[in-house]
């Protein structure tokens, strides 16, 4: 399931689809090439996102390492429990901001 | 061809009234006939009265002097005059003329010369006399001869004396002739010297005694004789006046029969065929109405109409009652089928899974509601409770009893006592008060769903079928007694092991007794054969085997079946791996989890994603063939994964520590394989490794 990515002025707001899983996140960060990362903030839409492995979370740290360099912010919005227990788990929801 | 009542009423008449003419028309005629004889013989035995009369007032001396003088000639020459009479010469009537003169001759003499003597003359003249008077009498009475013999009773010989008839006829009496009684009634008459008048055919006789006056004994005989024949009885004119009378009076009566039957009879039928048809033809619509022809004759007929209203009463009184009874059987169906309902109602519907294991149901019943029913349910987390059972008998009875021992199983077998115990209690509760000596067939199991343990226990139901692999066994060999009849049997119940793949299928005696049209049962042999070659639908491909087989025929009995499958454990194979193959392991995996919690199954997901994206990795390093297969088993609520690899001996548990953690990103793979597994281990089998994770799954929604 290919997720949805949506540049604004100020914002790049991506909202993957499914399992953000080995395969997912390699899709996605195929997906992501065409994409300036590193001028707008980072806003994750996981409205739709099933549940997230170590290979997401891989993806999300590279993601999160671009916007601190460029001095701009990543946030990650509608989480569900499986996500927010991934991020609990693996101490993730303290280096993200999770809204 | 076909006659009504009124033209073979009218033929029977037209018989009938021509056998009455025949039959009155012969009866007057005759009376007719006789009585005008009679008649005749009066009046000619009057002539003869009449003339012997006139004989004595005025010609008495004359005959005495007469029948002196021919009785002496007659003593004389009788034998001559016999024997004259008896040849040829008597039909000559100028030999009889002159034999008779010449006999007579000193009587009659001769007229010739001057004339006659005095005496002659005084004689002739009385001669003359006497014949005119017999002439006149016997004319005027229409007689056609009259005459005067007397009679010798010796010799039996009527001498004639006097003939009216002219001497120029042939049957002119010559005096002196002689002639012999020609009738047994002349000859009496004769001899007694009495009078006598009679019939001898058609010929009227009458003769008379002439007495003198001093002796009794006559002296001779005045005699008439007349042909009456049909003419001058009128008979044939009688006839046809009587036959015209008869035919009018026939005729008319006939008639007035024939209407009066037409009255009575064809009129009264016709208004009771009427009045049938009416009534028939009333009773095709909505509400029959009496239809009486209303006779009251007071003969058959009308009797049969008084029986025909009563007749359309008890028709009319037997379709209300019919209505009556089919509404009432129809409130009854209506009940019944409720009754069906609620009954099925009752039972769970369709099937539940419960870990690995699924139940499925099947009842198709019969028309009526019967005594088939199962049960299925989870004791606790981990043991499902089925049964299949069946009451005997058939309808609301047994409905009920079904009813009361379902709930008395659901209530028993929660108490967690061993399955023998349950059953021998629950046989004691249905034996108190069973009045109807129903009983009952079961098939209990518990199946502890996490080590496919099944406990069961069978009584008098029919052995259920166990599909293991491509072969069908039968369990519990050995049957307790059947439930409600005796109360102090013991149970034994029994135990195996359900594997992953297997089908039990339990099923009612509808099913094996199934009947086709030749009743033919269908057998535990097709039942087996259809268990085996049955895919998914186990119960349905079951069912239409038995369809197929009875065909038409129609189903007596409640056709149940419970089947209990364990699901088959999930294998996959991969062949140099890579990291796409995960997505489909997954995909497979969660198909089999559809039942279960989605989080519980997404952690699942975030397991297999870790531990083969790990092996793809870093097991494969230095392998030419690599290959990766996944397992999934499902013991009761618990899914275990296994990863096997051929790669090199890697503990993935033990050898990856805090450290590894620190400096690789696949480290957090490792501690969610932790985190959200209940048990993993690790071996190394046969040059493979094989890392197992357990994790228990809730249900679905909570």
């Amino acid at each position: 399931m290919e997720a949805t990515i949506t540049q604004t002025e100020t914002n790049l707001i991506i909202a993957p689809v499914g399992r953000l899983d080995t395969a997912a996140s390699a899709a996605l960060k195929e997906q992501l090439e065409p994409y300036a990362l590193d001028k707008t903030d980072i806003e994750l839409d996981f409205a739709q996102v099933e549940y997230i492995s170590s290979a997401g979370l891989r993806l999300l740290v590279a993601l999160q390492k671009q916007a601190k360099a460029s001095e701009h912010t990543m946030v990650i919005r509608n989480t569900n429990a499986v996500v927010n227990e991934v991020f609990r788990v693996s101490g993730f929801n303290k280096a993200f901001t999770v809204l | 061809m076909r006659f009504g009542i009124r033209k073979k009423l009218l033929l029977l008449m037209a018989l009938l009234s021509l056998a009455l003419i025949i039959v009155s028309v012969l009866i007057t005629s005759t009376l007719y006939t006789m009585r005008m004889r009679r008649q005749f013989e009066a009046d000619s035995l009057n002539s003869a009265r009449t003339l012997c009369n006139t004989i004595r007032e005025s010609y008495l001396p004359f005959l005495q002097d007469y029948r002196e003088k021919l009785g002496n000639i007659y003593a004389e020459h009788r034998e001559e005059i016999e024997r004259f009479q008896s040849s040829e010469l008597m039909s000559d009537h100028a030999e009889k003329e002159r034999f008779f003169n010449e006999l007579t001759k000193n009587i009659f003499p001769p007229k010739s010369g001057f004339g006659l003597s005095y005496e002659m003359a005084v004689f002739y003249g009385d001669y003359r006399g006497l014949l005119q008077n017999i002439d006149l009498i016997g004319r005027s009475s229409g007689h056609e001869t009259g005459n005067i013999f007397f009679y010798d009773a010796e010799h039996k010989n009527m001498v004639y004396m006097l003939d009216m008839a002219s001497d120029q006829t042939m049957s002119y009496h010559f005096p002196g002739s002689l002639a012999t009684p020609w009738d047994e009634r002349l000859a009496s008459a004769l001899e007694k010297g009495e009078s006598a008048a009679f019939f001898a055919g058609d010929e009227c006789c009458s003769v008379h005694p002439i007495e003198s006056d001093e002796r009794g004994e006559p002296i001779a005989f005045a005699c008439f004789r007349e042909y009456v024949g049909e003419s001058k009885l009128n008979t044939r004119l009688f006839t046809l006046y009587s036959l015209g009378i008869t035919l009018a009076a026939t005729v008319v009566i006939a008639l007035f029969i024939m209407l009066f039957a037409d009255r009575l009879i064809v009129k009264n039928v016709r208004r009771l065929s009427d009045a049938a048809e009416r009534f028939t033809s009333n009773l095709k619509g909505s509400r029959p109405v009496k239809v009486s022809a209303g006779i009251r004759s007071g003969d058959e007929i009308g009797a049969l109409s008084e029986k025909m209203d009563i007749m359309q009463d008890a028709i009319i009184g037997y379709i209300g009652s019919l209505e009556e009874k089919t509404a009432a059987e129809e409130r009854m169906k209506t009940e019944l089928e409720l009754a069906a309902r609620i009954q099925s109602e009752a039972l769970p519907q369709g099937g539940m899974t419960a870990g690995a294991y699924t139940v499925e149901s099947f009842l198709k019943p019969a028309r009526e509601v019967g005594g088939d029913f199962f049960d299925f349910f989870m004791l606790d987390e981990k043991r499902l409770f089925f049964c299949l059972s069946d009451v005997s008998g058939k309808g609301i009875p047994a409905a009920l009893f079904m009813m009361r021992t379902k709930e008395l199983i659901k209530s028993g077998i929660r108490s967690g006592k061993p399955l023998a115990d349950f059953a021998a209690e629950l046989n004691q509760s249905l034996c108190r008060g069973n009045t109807e000596s129903v009983f009952i067939t079961a098939f209990f199991g518990i199946l502890d769903t996490e080590s496919g343990i099944l406990k069961y226990l069978r009584a008098g139901h029919e052995q259920p079928m166990l599909k293991r692999g491509e072969s069908v066994l039968t369990i519990g060999e050995e049957s307790n007694y059947v439930l409600g009849a005796l109360d102090d049997v013991e149970f034994v119940s029994d135990e195996m092991r359900l594997e992953s793949g297997d089908t039990l299928l339990m099923y009612t005696d509808g099913v094996n007794e199934g009947i086709n049209e030749s009743a033919e049962e269908f057998g535990y042999e097709r039942i087996s054969e259809a268990l085996l070659s049955a895919r998914e639908d186990v119960t349905g491909e079951v069912y239409a085997a038995l369809k197929r087989f009875c065909g038409g025929a129609e189903q007596f009995d409640d056709v149940t079946m419970l089947v209990l499958k364990a699901s088959p454990p999930l294998r996959m194979e991969l062949k140099k791996p890579v990291y796409d193959d995960i997505t489909a392991v997954t995909d497979a995996v969660f198909a089999r989890l559809c039942g279960f919690d989605t989080d519980d199954v997404s952690k699942i997901g975030i397991l297999i994603d870790e531990i083969m994206n790990n092996q793809i990795s870093y097991a494969f390093k230095d392998v030419s063939e690599p290959v990766l297969a996944v397992k999934l088993d499902l013991i009761g609520d618990t899914a275990r994964l296994a990863f096997e690899d051929n790669g090199k001996g890697f503990d993935p548990l033990s050898e990856v520590t805090d450290e590894d953690l620190e400096n690789s990103d696949g480290g957090f793979g490792l501690e969610f394989v932790r985190s959200f597994s209940d048990r993993q281990r690790y071996e190394r089998v046969n040059g493979l490794n094989r890392l197992t994770v357990e994790k228990r799954l809730h249900p679905k929604n909570g």
